[in-house]
């Protein structure tokens, strides 16, 4: 299939709303009470080879909620080869649970053979352009289906690359067909850490292409910004969120928070105030940001991408033969 | 880049080391020649925040899935061990599930002692092993396949021909009472390190929920063959032989066995 055939795929995918990342803390809650979410997105590794409670109960959501698949580890800036393995899985969980897209990130996360586990930053150059839009149709012909791909949070650029970010994404997708992920948190941190407009980065890219949205909290560290998933969405961000919805006529939009992960309740008023942004600026726009010390904060956490075998419940017995 | 950011040295001595060299021989001041500065960081300190973060972003899950032990060995030593455990077993794999695969094993072949004879080793290592070695186990079986989802069985009805020993029933054999040290972690306890003691230990999984299952060393020993791939007649048969008790009485034995493990999800039926 050539490109045309995944952009017009792409165009066909439906507006879900305002969704919450699945997350174990939230299971009981979930199973208990069946939130009027619009749908839940999954960090994809988390499920793949599950055979245990967090796939049981994903099992049970698809039936009642509209699933998006969202990974890690699809590395599709590196240089090893791809996973035929990995990509196996994710078609297969992505058939069973009814996903509506399947998305991932511009970044490498290992090479040689090694996975950092982290959303490493790629050269923007001619030359990366061509290596990943060469992958990005292998990857969808294997998966059936268009790529959605996400801008990271980077903290460094490349004295070499030639290419503005926003510009590299639009280039994909108008080569692969291939759909976009808007992370305004991330561009407002990327933005930040490279001296760039946000807004402008925002502007530059095709919004036809944007399938989805996410919103997530930040740390100032005053020499660089943090995306540290772990707090409510902050002014700047909110401001983001506004031109990109107007721009985009209101795609599906995710908020992510993966580290102090607030009680589901509190998650969810968070998502909802996105509906007070949609068409005007927030009021606290220009207030001056806090500044904390790096210290002790990561950027995109992944302790919550295994499962707390026992930190929700008493889920074991102890018995004497 | 990534040799750089995997190895548990600062960025200098990274880039000057070995690995990187053969990957790249960069020297420190030749990273602002490639990562461009910002308006309030230089190259070297933009590379460094993802140094910084690779290890905070690993060391955290290590944390999540030995959450007993890092209270056995304190925070400090625990993230010692797991850093180096880092470098010197990095990820492989597409899921974190595996991360932790291969601590146990980096434990023993970093044991302070490893050099001396048996008889002088000191004990404590041999707990945190037997330690990570249960948490891992537990991990694995908590999120193997299961069960769960076959149609109901009626064990009454199953002849002991069709049982055979569940996929993710993990049998476990310890130098110390870990299983007790491990519960009353769990239960917000900070017990003080057993004395030795051999431990046998099952892990199944009921309904999503895992058992941990203490075992007589006889137990264990009968559950080890079914493992291996015998029989429940052959089992039983070598307990007979082995207790020189005769078959019925091992017969009778095997009958209160089975009666105890049949619901907590030792076996599936054939």
């Amino acid at each position: 299939m050539d490109a045309t055939y995944y952009q017009q795929q792409v165009q066909k995918l439906p507006k879900l709303g305002l969704g919450l990342g699945l997350r174990h803390a939230h299971f009981n809650y979930i199973l208990e009470q069946w939130p009027a979410v619009d749908w839940f997105e999954i960090i994809s590794e988390n499920f793949i080879d599950s055979g245990g409670r967090p796939r049981y109960v994903l099992d049970q959501l698809a039936e009642r909620y509209p699933l998006v698949m969202h990974g890690v580890s699809l590395s599709v800036g590196s240089t090893d080869a791809l996973n035929f393995d990995y990509l196996s899985r994710l078609k297969q969980l992505a058939r069973a649970i009814r996903s509506a897209w399947v998305s991932d990130h511009l970044c490498w996360t290992g090479a040689m053979g090694l996975n950092t586990h982290d959303l490493l930053p790629v050269p923007l150059t001619e030359e990366t352009l061509a290596h990943i839009v060469g992958r990005v149709r292998v990857i969808q012909e294997f998966l059936e289906r268009p790529l959605i791909l996400e801008n990271p949070s980077t903290y460094l650029s490349f004295a070499h690359s030639t290419i503005s970010e926003p510009e590299f994404l639009a280039r994909l997708a108008e080569e692969t067909g291939c759909g976009l992920l808007l992370d305004v948190n991330n561009v407002y941190v990327t933005c930040f850490n490279n001296d760039l407009d946000p807004l402008a980065y925002i502007d530059a890219l095709p919004a036809d292409r944007i399938v989805q949205m996410h919103l997530a909290g930040h740390q100032h560290c005053g020499t660089h910004i943090i995306d540290t998933h772990d707090r409510e969405v902050l002014s700047p961000v909110w401001a983001l969120f506004q031109r990109a919805w107007q721009r985009t006529g209101g795609v599906a939009t995710l908020l992510e928070w993966d580290s102090q992960i607030p009680p589901f309740p509190e998650y969810h008023a968070e998502l909802l105030k996105a509906r007070q942004f949609m068409n005007e600026l927030p009021p606290a726009l220009t207030a001056r940001p806090v500044v904390e010390a790096e210290t002790g904060v990561v950027s995109n956490p992944l302790s919550f991408l295994t499962p707390g075998i026992m930190t929700e419940e008493p889920i074991i017995a102890s018995s004497r033969g | 880049m990534q040799t750089v950011l995997t190895d548990s040295a600062g960025l200098g001595a990274a880039m000057r080391g070995a690995a990187a060299q053969a990957v790249l021989p960069l020297q420190p001041a030749d990273i602002e020649q490639l990562i461009a500065p910002s308006s309030r960081m230089s190259g070297g300190q933009r590379l460094a925040v993802y140094q910084r973060g690779y290890f905070a972003r690993l060391l955290e899950c290590m944390a999540g899935q030995f959450r007993v032990l890092k209270q056995a060995l304190g925070e400090e030593l625990f993230e010692d061990f797991a850093r180096e455990y880092l470098a010197v077993y990095p990820s492989e794999t597409y899921t974190l599930g595996e991360l932790g695969a291969r601590f146990a094993q980096f434990l023993a072949e970093t044991r302070p002692d490893l050099d001396a004879p048996p008889e002088e080793r000191e004990a404590w290592p041999d707990f945190m092993i037997d330690l990570a070695r249960l948490e891992r186990a537990a991990f694995v079986v908590f999120d193997a396949p299961g069960s769960e989802q076959q149609p109901a069985v009626d064990w009454s009805a199953v002849a002991d021909a069709a049982l055979r020993l569940a996929p993710g029933c993990e049998l476990l054999r310890f130098r110390y009472p870990v299983n007790g040290y491990y519960q009353a972690v769990y239960r917000g306890e900070n017990p003080p390190l057993p004395p030795a003691q051999l431990n046998f230990l099952a892990i199944t999984r009921v309904n999503f929920q895992l058992v941990m299952f203490e075992l007589q060393p006889l137990q264990f020993q009968f559950l080890q063959q079914l493992q291996q791939g015998r029989t429940v007649q052959e089992a039983v048969a070598m307990l007979a032989t082995q207790l020189e008790m005769g078959q019925v009485p091992a017969e009778v034995l095997w009958r209160i066995w089975r009666a105890k493990w049949l619901p907590r999800g030792f076996f599936v039926a054939s």
